[in-house]
């Protein structure tokens, strides 16, 4: 323990220099602006910076590298926030909350607790990661496809009715999410599935381009026909643009409680950041002291969620730094940036290369506080954007969700699809369906499916070998007793409302 | 009444875009000078049709650097992803051929025509420029298993058919053809599962939730290191120069006779002036032979090989012959 202390002061000893103090400001910078502009991501961001940084010490790389991955976590919600426009997975849930926040003023307070909360668990995060990766390393690697399949079908059960209201439709829209997961090449066996023949369909949608045109386009849609809700210009002075005390105090809890279940959910490969929003979503709602909140601007909805993430990102680093092995894309693609100059993550980097190792893990806990002293300020600014006349700012939205959609792929057909998912998400906020569940199951669906596959063909296509493995076993188990559960409290509460009408 | 037609209204918009949307997508690719031809005059463009990241977008990105030394001009990297690699190789086909579009050309290519997502054949339809890398796939067992040479590992397959599970990545891909041709060629029954990645089938080798695996060098290259994976055997007609790979076999050496080998190269649409052609030819000759691009192809875990056009044709129809035969044999596609 207290070498693993006196390495990390020497690491943050070697993060001190200006250049590699630049590199990081650099890195957190185009990370934040990555993470604000919907559409481009980490992915993107990172793959143009690859080539550019040749020419540079492997440790400064490194640290623009990590800085541009732990950036774009802290400026996602931003998009979210302000014009219910998520720029990734892992900020859809914020949406729920923090636009409800907006919409009554306090889009400047959201904001600021998301920093912090991005701070507080991202710092937490890197904690864990300094003192435990090689012991959860070694956990992790018991997770196979059936575990991944029974976690991720645990998942879906635990988290399908998020918004807590009709189950149907809920599970209506789950069950959408998980059809739109399956279209494209089948994985396992490479026929094409739902793709109608076009050859833009081969690799699956986009799944930011879905939430861009369900949330995004819909939003504005729909924010013409309700424009008389949201008054002609918002008017708030400049202290209330940051959090009153109230709010911080509400805040504090879930971030920390984010911290760790978003660092737990992290450790599982796949959607573990996204889910691990949701994740902390759920408890949050269910802890709450103001249930009547939810849904209508709580808090807590966005510090949770928006601490978890960072604190997942961070988890997502545990993998990759002590086994090489990326868990996600923009894992994959940092692994990449690594390679290229000449550093393989893994089991030996902490022995071969303690001082780039040690400075690696330094420069994220000077890419957080570099971070919050960033985007506090920001707030302001971002919160201002309000003040623009709606007429004004939703053509602008428009333009800026086009430019971004278009960007990813640089596909004409991604923006057709926009613009379907939009008028889809324009007719199904109209009908008052939740989009959340579309989301989780568009998610959770690819990993129940691959999981599920390789998990019979390692067992022999036999369900009860997959059953008699403890961690498997238990967690279906688990989300077996839940579906019971409800189901029986559902018939309780209707022979109790049954027999109240009778008497 | 109102609410209505604002309603009305929306839906007028959300049409108009659409059709927005659906027309004009005629290219104008700049204009070709018919009369003299002064080559490179302004940057070209290289195509990628995977996404950002990946080694084929890397490697691209690598020719893109070196290839600006030597030819004055910019070189500039877009990724055209989707579609198994149609889209791009779709983009770079459709292209003006004035020398400004190229696009990188890989195996990946091969997966697409085989499972006849696309009725274009690019090793017809496409001009291929040069050879810029190939590698081969690697087999690899936990250090705690028993096998020690491929021959035990298919004595053990023979006694026990289907027991062992051998993780690779895309079907249809250069790992599942190298996973199918040792099958055949060994008389033996293994499971094949198919991960999305290379790194998701390490991590189930060495959580023991599959027996084997057959992927990259690169893949595997730091648990080689770290004694945690035993590398059986590589499919390339030589052995890899990797210090850590030097003492792995050849499947052919261990007396299994096939290879199978990944390659990366870059190609133009059809048509093109043989000056500009012979331009590009010779300088994507001096880049692969630039130390700048051998150390960067290396770091990426891929082995920098050069071949002129008509060889590397060759070696593409060659190997799409072969996925097609074996595919259709093992009954992956129809």
């Amino acid at each position: 323990m207290s070498s693993t202390v006196g390495s990390l002061l020497s690491g943050l000893a070697s993060c001190l220099t200006p250049m590699n103090m630049f590199a990081s400001v650099v890195g957190v910078l185009i990370g934040t602006l990555t993470g604000v502009l919907p559409g481009l991501g980490i992915t993107g961001a990172l793959a143009l910076l690859l080539p550019a940084s040749y020419g540079l010490p492997p440790a400064t790389a490194m640290i623009m590298f990590c800085g541009v991955y732990y950036g774009a976590m802290y400026g996602g919600s931003t998009t979210s926030i302000l014009v219910n426009i998520p720029g990734e997975g892992a900020s859809v849930v914020t949406c729920i909350e923090g636009y409800e926040m907006a919409k009554k003023g306090r889009a400047g307070a959201a904001l600021a607790v998301a920093a912090i909360g991005s701070f507080i668990a991202g710092t937490m995060g890197t904690i864990g990661l300094t003192f435990f990766a090689p012991l959860l390393a070694k956990a992790a690697l018991a997770f196979g496809p059936p575990e991944y399949f029974a976690i991720a079908t645990l998942g879906l059960i635990l988290l399908f009715n998020i918004s807590g209201k009709s189950p149907l439709r809920s599970a209506l829209m789950v069950m959408i999410g998980l059809m739109i997961g399956t279209i494209g090449f089948d994985p396992m066996t490479g026929v094409s599935r739902f793709t109608m023949g076009m050859i833009e369909l081969e690799d699956g949608i986009e799944f930011i381009i879905l939430t861009m045109g369900l949330y995004g386009v819909g939003e504005i849609l729909a924010s013409i026909c309700e424009r008389e809700e949201r008054g002609e210009m918002m008017k708030f002075k400049f202290r209330d643009l940051y959090p009153n005390r109230e709010e911080l105090k509400r805040s504090l809890p879930p971030m920390f409680r984010a911290g760790i279940l978003g660092f737990l959910i992290g450790l599982i490969p796949g959607p573990g950041m996204t889910i691990s929003t949701f994740a902390s979503y759920a408890l949050e709602k269910r802890l709450s002291k103001h249930p009547e909140e939810w849904g209508h601007g709580a808090i807590e909805g966005v510090a949770g969620p928006e601490s978890a993430n960072n604190a997942a990102n961070a988890a997502q680093m545990v993998p990759l730094l002590s086994l090489g092995l990326p868990f996600n894309s923009s894992g994959a693609l940092l692994l990449a940036g690594f390679m290229i100059h000449g550093v393989a993550p893994g089991p030996m980097l902490m022995s071969t290369q303690p001082d780039l190792f040690w400075a690696i893990i330094a420069s994220l806990y000077i890419g957080n506080v570099l971070l919050l002293i960033i985007n506090l300020p920001l707030v302001g600014v971002f919160a201002s954007l309000l003040k623009i006349p709606i007429k004004i700012l939703l053509p602008i939205v428009m333009v800026v969700t086009f430019t971004g959609a278009y960007a990813i792929n640089s596909s004409l057909f991604d923006l057709g699809l926009l613009i379907l998912f939009g008028a889809i998400g324009f007719i199904l906020k109209r009908a008052k369906f939740d989009l959340a569940p579309l989301v989780i199951g568009l998610f959770l669906g690819p990993t129940i499916e691959t999981g599920l596959i390789q998990g019979m063909i390692i067992s022999d296509g036999n369900f009860m070998t997959l059953l008699a493995r403890p961690l498997a076993g238990t967690m279906l188990k688990i989300g077996f007793a839940v579906i019971l559960f409800s189901i029986g409290r559902a018939i309780y509460q209707s022979i109790k409302a049954r027999q109240t009408a009778e008497a | 009444m109102n609410k209505k037609l604002l309603v009305v209204t929306v839906l007028m918009l959300i049409l108009s875009m659409a059709l927005t949307a659906c027309g004009g997508n005629s290219a104008s690719q700049g204009e070709q000078d018919k009369d003299e031809i002064k080559y490179p005059e302004k940057a070209i463009t290289m195509i990628v049709p995977n996404s950002p990241g990946g080694s084929t977008d890397l490697l691209a990105r690598t020719v893109a650097k070196v290839a600006e030394k030597h030819l004055g001009q910019p070189v500039i990297v877009q990724n055209k992803p989707g579609g198994s690699t149609t889209i791009g190789a779709n983009a770079v086909m459709n292209a003006n051929p004035d020398g400004y579009t190229i696009g990188s050309a890989n195996t990946g290519m091969m997966t697409s025509v085989v499972f006849k997502k696309s009725d274009v054949d690019y090793a017809q339809e496409l001009e291929p420029i040069a050879l810029m890398a190939i590698s081969p796939q690697v087999l690899a067992v936990n250090s705690d298993s028993e096998w020690k040479t491929v021959d035990e590992f298919v004595e053990y397959a023979k006694a026990n058919p289907g027991k062992i599970k051998i993780g690779h990545t895309s079907v249809g891909g250069s790992t599942h053809m190298a996973t199918a041709l040792f099958t055949e060629t060994a008389g033996i029954e293994i499971e094949g599962v198919t991960f999305d990645g290379g790194s998701n089938a390490v991590a189930a080798l060495l959580g023991g939730h599959i027996q084997a695996a057959m992927l990259s060098p690169v893949d595997f290259k730091q648990f080689v290191e770290s004694e945690q994976v035993r590398p059986l055997a590589e499919t390339g007609e030589e052995r890899l120069d990797d210090p850590l790979y030097k003492d792995v076999p050849t499947f052919k050496e261990a007396g299994y006779d096939f290879s199978e080998i990944l390659f990366q190269g870059i190609a133009a649409p059809k048509g093109m002036p043989d000056e500009v052609k012979a331009k590009l030819v010779e300088v994507l000759e001096i880049v692969c032979n630039d130390d700048e691009f051998k150390q960067a192809v290396s770091d990426l875990g891929l082995t920098p090989k050069y071949a002129a056009p008509d060889e590397f044709k060759q070696m593409w129809l060659e190997t799409q012959e072969k996925y097609e035969r074996v595919f259709t044999e093992l009954g992956v596609i129809e």
